[in-house]
């Protein structure tokens, strides 16, 4: 049975998919939808992740002023309260039995503090008494004469303190570690100068004492820097000792330039900054991006530099809510998307369906009413 | 016999088995591109992401509303060729699928029930 123009054998056919000229427009909306979404995710990813570095270096650099602050306060401290101990009968009679246990009493005062040793030296430059908590090497009867300190001592006045060149010891228990010399002069009662008093302070524990309990993740890392960029403390002991610039001098890697540009600008000026930086990681052989920010450390004439350095993957850990909530929006706008694209589909066939049967009707009952006419 | 068991095992068992696990091809294919394109998204790798991902989830939405619209017009669409008599009015009407012949009602029919002109018998 056949009506009209319509064959027989097959069911009511819409127009190709594709070739719809509605499912054209439709399948670009989907494109435009997605896109748009797609772009939109990435978009704000990357600017939450901006944002996130941004807060990290300023994190660090609060880490690092706060950190360069207490490490002169502390040196401060230790050089002050030298110079009032350097005054008492104790240490100025040189007795052979009571300066002991004085020097004794003071490291032990010390306890907990990167404060490891106490020396005293006389006039001749020439190591008297030493007390410390594991061996530094320093032996008693060494002349130090030629050091910085003592040269320094030698004019200074009562209640003046010097902090002299750090020291790496080659032997004892601080072997490989800075030790920073802190001195004041001993006077006697003649008021003459009668030696000096040095405590020595290991500048890896003033550096973790006061730099990791700040520290934003565990593989945040600490480094002290002279001003010419030798390392005075490092996570990595084969780097004390070493120039930064000839370390990385050595190695190729992308922003090589930029980098010690920023470096060599930061030495120049002594001023606080922040990295953002692709290094060669020393323990893995591969570039990771650091966030860095130092300040610097005014001791005595000098200015030292403090470095706290977090690798990005760590800093981008807070990133998570942010990811998630990123991505249940674009999951939840694609279903949007399908969840209306089915809705379109179904209103669409049941449209087309209901005019079908509705053209069909209209045609049957003229049909019927031209007959019953004719009739 | 339901309606959904004549779907899968119709007369000829064979062929409904073929369409079937097409079917489900069809389906799982779009879904997979849909899915695997949110998470190289969500691996945030800019490039790849942009490149790979978001066309792999236009293409899977696309193919997906496809064919969902194929099955919904297989299941809405009436058939052309089988034309029964409405129960109200006796008149000849096209065969809708899924309706049993003996239900049919035609167009006209239809809305003046909705209208409240005429009651289903």
């Amino acid at each position: 049975m056949a009506i009209g123009s319509i064959q027989r054998g097959t069911k009511l056919r819409p127009t190709p998919f594709f070739s719809d000229k509605f499912n054209r427009v439709w399948i670009a909306f989907v494109a435009v939808s997605v896109t748009a979404i797609g772009l939109v995710y990435f978009w704000a990813g990357e600017k939450a992740e901006v944002s996130l570095a941004e807060q990290i270096l300023h994190r660090e650099q609060v880490i690092a002023r706060a950190g360069a602050r207490s490490i002169e306060n502390f040196i401060k401290f230790t050089g002050s309260r030298l110079t009032v101990f350097a005054t008492r009968s104790s240490v100025t009679s040189f007795d052979q039995e009571i300066l002991p246990e004085a020097l004794e009493e003071l490291v032990d005062s010390w306890a907990g503090t990167p404060v490891v040793e106490a020396v005293v030296i006389d006039k001749e430059g020439i190591v008297r008494f030493i007390k410390n908590r594991k061996d530094t090497g320093a032996k008693e009867g060494v002349v130090v004469s030629d050091r910085d300190y003592f040269r320094w001592a030698q004019a200074a006045s009562s209640g003046e303190y010097f902090v002299g060149m750090p020291l790496l010891p080659r032997l004892g228990g601080y072997e490989g570690k800075s030790l920073v010399p802190v001195a004041t002069p001993i006077f006697d009662a003649q008021e003459e100068f009668g030696g000096v008093l040095v405590s020595g302070i290991l500048l890896d524990d003033l550096v973790s004492f006061y730099i990791n309990p700040l520290r934003i993740s565990d593989d945040t890392q600490v480094f002290l820097l002279n001003p010419k960029g030798v390392f005075y403390s490092a996570p990595n002991p084969k780097l004390v000792g070493v120039n930064i610039f000839e370390y990385f001098g050595k190695m190729e890697f992308p922003g090589k330039d930029e980098f010690f540009w920023q470096l060599r600008l930061r030495f120049e000026k002594k001023g606080e900054g922040k990295f953002d930086v692709v290094l060669p990681d020393p323990s893995y052989k591969k570039l990771t991006r650091y966030l860095m920010a130092y300040a610097p450390v005014s001791v005595d004439d000098e200015s030292w530099a403090l470095i706290v350095s977090t690798p990005i993957e760590d800093a981008l850990l807070y990133f998570g809510p942010f990811g998630l909530t990123y991505i249940t929006s674009m999951v939840i706008v694609i279903f949007i998307v399908i969840a209306f694209s089915v809705l379109l589909v179904l209103v669409r066939r049941y449209t087309q369906r209901d005019s079908f049967l509705q053209g069909f009707a209209a045609y049957r009952d003229h049909r019927d009413k031209q007959n019953l006419d004719n009739s | 016999m339901s309606k959904l068991k004549e779907l899968f095992v119709g007369p000829d068992h064979h062929l409904h088995h073929i369409e079937t696990i097409k079917l489900i091809f069809r389906g799982l294919i779009p879904i997979v591109l849909v899915v695997g394109g949110i998470v190289l998204m969500t691996l945030r790798l800019s490039v790849w992401g942009l490149v790979l991902g978001i066309p792999m989830i236009i293409i899977g939405v696309v193919f997906l509303i496809y064919t969902y619209d194929a099955v919904v017009s297989e299941r809405i669409l009436p058939f052309s060729d089988k034309f029964v008599n409405c129960s109200v009015c006796g008149k000849l009407t096209p065969l809708s699928p899924a309706t049993d012949p003996q239900d049919a009602i035609c167009a006209t029919c239809k809305a003046d029930i909705e209208n409240g002109l005429r009651s289903p018998k």
